[in-house]
């Protein structure tokens, strides 16, 4: 069992729980962040209609029309690569460098 | 290379709200007179009918600072220059805190709050940590200036011109500090509290980068289980709201949010890192507080290298009449630097003293990439990707960094504190 670690004790008082108060008004600050939120919002929509646009486009392919493998690997590149998108940009690739 | 920073896995940075070096951490001179603290005798501000005014140990945990001082480029400009018009005649005098609070609520009563500081036994655990550990006479907030900019710095080494918190986007050309810690191969996070307190670095970071956050669950379990990232950005709780077991209170310390909170906060990141002994003997722990919040210090912020010339705020841009070339610091702030391999007692100098140094948020970053740096070599990225890492602001590249201040030696267990809420 590994040795259990002391340290030289320090007395702090317990902060009181009335210091709670959501109803408080929120400063500056924190109406910054909501203004900073809403923006980050405003362009996530304008993402998710792009890629609603183009969900539109690839359901709208008549897939009788879609014969060789070509034409399947095209289709199939295009679907998954909307069914993987994550939030955000996609992932810088950042690769194993050399130490 | 001392054992101390041969042993360096990990370093955390915990940035705090609002609090200005003198109202935090001043009292310390009464007991350790290198470190450039609070003398009632000198440290005085005129009030709005005459009367000087000087600092007090009166400082309140809560009920206090309310309305919250100002903060922004203008009021700063006023509690640095004394209401002095703008000019190259000029001369930084620290008289204008009082004045500058009067103007919240027109109150002289009011007014001379601004002067308070805490006495240490109220705030054992910054107080203990910096007696314990090092504390910096001369860590500075990167601008005279609020919170998000502020932030930037220690996100980016520069707020890309910006003086306020106003909404912008990033266009370049400097990576943030965890995506050039991500190209390198190693591992960066901000851990936020929570939802419903979020982070503050949204519009740029979090839009776009969502894998590099985490949440304060999830730093602490990272720390217990040992995969705390190479370098790691924890910020408090910023407001007040109900969580999944009950009332989260805000621990920033922002006026005016509870004192004792934060102190408790600070205590948990704390106990985090010290509970896994293998973390405590290869982490370095930097508690930090990105501004004053428009409370009086009495250092006179220094000068600096300009930020790179794109990143000029104009008149309109300061609200105060005239431009911003980012060559000067913001207000003094509390800084302390926790790690076993920190002489006891440390004391850096600040930048008016014999030896004297400056910090200011873009050391954060600097350190960061040296530290990255010890052992690692750029030529294994591709050439755009070394433009991208090695990208570093004016201001950044000369920012001071931290990292000397780990030694040989280790303190022993025992004679680190615990603080245990009675």
């Amino acid at each position: 069992m590994a040795k259990a670690r002391k340290r030289r004790a320090v007395p702090i008082p317990s902060p009181p729980d009335d210091a709670f108060d959501k109803d408080r008004r929120a400063g500056a600050l924190l109406q910054a962040q909501a203004l900073h939120l809403r923006h980050g919002l405003a362009r996530y929509v304008q993402k998710v209609a792009r890629h609603l646009h183009k969900v539109g486009e690839l359901l709208a392919v008549d897939l009788s029309t879609t014969k060789t493998e070509g034409q399947v690997s095209e289709y199939a590149r295009q679907v998954t690569a909307i069914l993987h998108m994550k939030t955000g940009k996609h992932p810088r690739k950042y690769k194993e460098a050399a130490r | 290379m001392p054992a101390g920073l041969d042993n360096l896995k990990h370093i955390v940075v915990l940035m705090m709200e609002n609090r200005s070096f003198d109202h935090m951490l001043g009292a310390l001179m009464d007991t350790d007179k290198r470190i450039d603290g609070v003398d009632p005798a000198k440290h005085k501000n005129p009030d709005t009918t005459g009367e000087m005014i000087p600092v007090r140990p009166l400082a309140e945990f809560q009920g206090q600072l309310d309305p919250d001082p100002d903060h922004h480029f203008p009021g700063v400009d006023l509690q640095i220059f004394g209401g002095a018009p703008p000019g190259p005649a000029r001369v930084a005098n620290m008289q204008g805190f009082v004045k500058s609070y009067f103007q919240q609520q027109q109150d002289v009563d009011q007014s001379h709050k601004i002067m308070y500081y805490f006495p240490p036994k109220k705030l054992p655990v910054l107080a203990g940590l910096a007696t314990q550990f090092a504390v910096f006479n001369g860590w500075f907030a990167s601008i005279p200036g609020p919170t998000i900019c502020n932030r930037a710095f220690a996100h980016y080494g520069t707020s890309f011109g910006q003086v306020g918190m106003n909404i912008f986007e990033w266009k370049g050309p400097y990576l943030s500090i965890y995506e050039r810690v991500l190209l390198a191969g190693r591992t960066a996070k901000i851990y936020y509290y929570d939802g419903p307190s979020s982070t503050m670095e949204i519009v740029n970071l979090l839009k776009n980068q969502s894998k590099i956050f985490g949440t304060f669950d999830q730093f602490l379990k990272d720390c217990k289980t040992g995969e705390l990232p190479e370098y790691s950005f924890v910020e408090p709780n910023y407001n007040d709201h109900d969580g999944d077991s009950g009332a989260e209170i805000a621990s920033d310390q922002h006026p005016d949010h509870h004192v004792q909170h934060g102190e408790i906060f600070i205590n948990n990141v704390y106990n985090a890192i010290f509970n896994n002994e293998q973390l405590w003997k290869s982490t370095a722990l930097l508690i930090v507080y990105d501004e004053h919040g428009g409370i009086y210090d009495h250092v006179v912020p220094p000068d600096c290298p300009a930020d790179d010339k794109a990143f000029t705020a104009s008149a309109d841009q300061t609200e105060a009449g005239f431009p911003f070339k980012f060559d000067r610091l913001g207000v003094r702030v509390p800084a302390v630097l926790v790690s076993p391999w920190v002489k006891k007692n440390t004391v850096i100098p600040g930048p008016y003293q014999p030896d004297g140094r400056k910090f200011d948020h873009a050391s954060i970053p600097a350190t960061v990439m040296k530290f990255i740096l010890k052992d690692f070599d750029p030529k294994g990225l591709s050439p755009d990707d070394k433009r991208k890492f090695l990208g570093q602001s004016q201001r950044e590249q000369a920012a001071d960094t931290f990292l000397d201040l780990l030694s040989n030696d280790v303190q022993p267990d025992d004679d680190i504190p615990s603080f245990e809420i009675q």
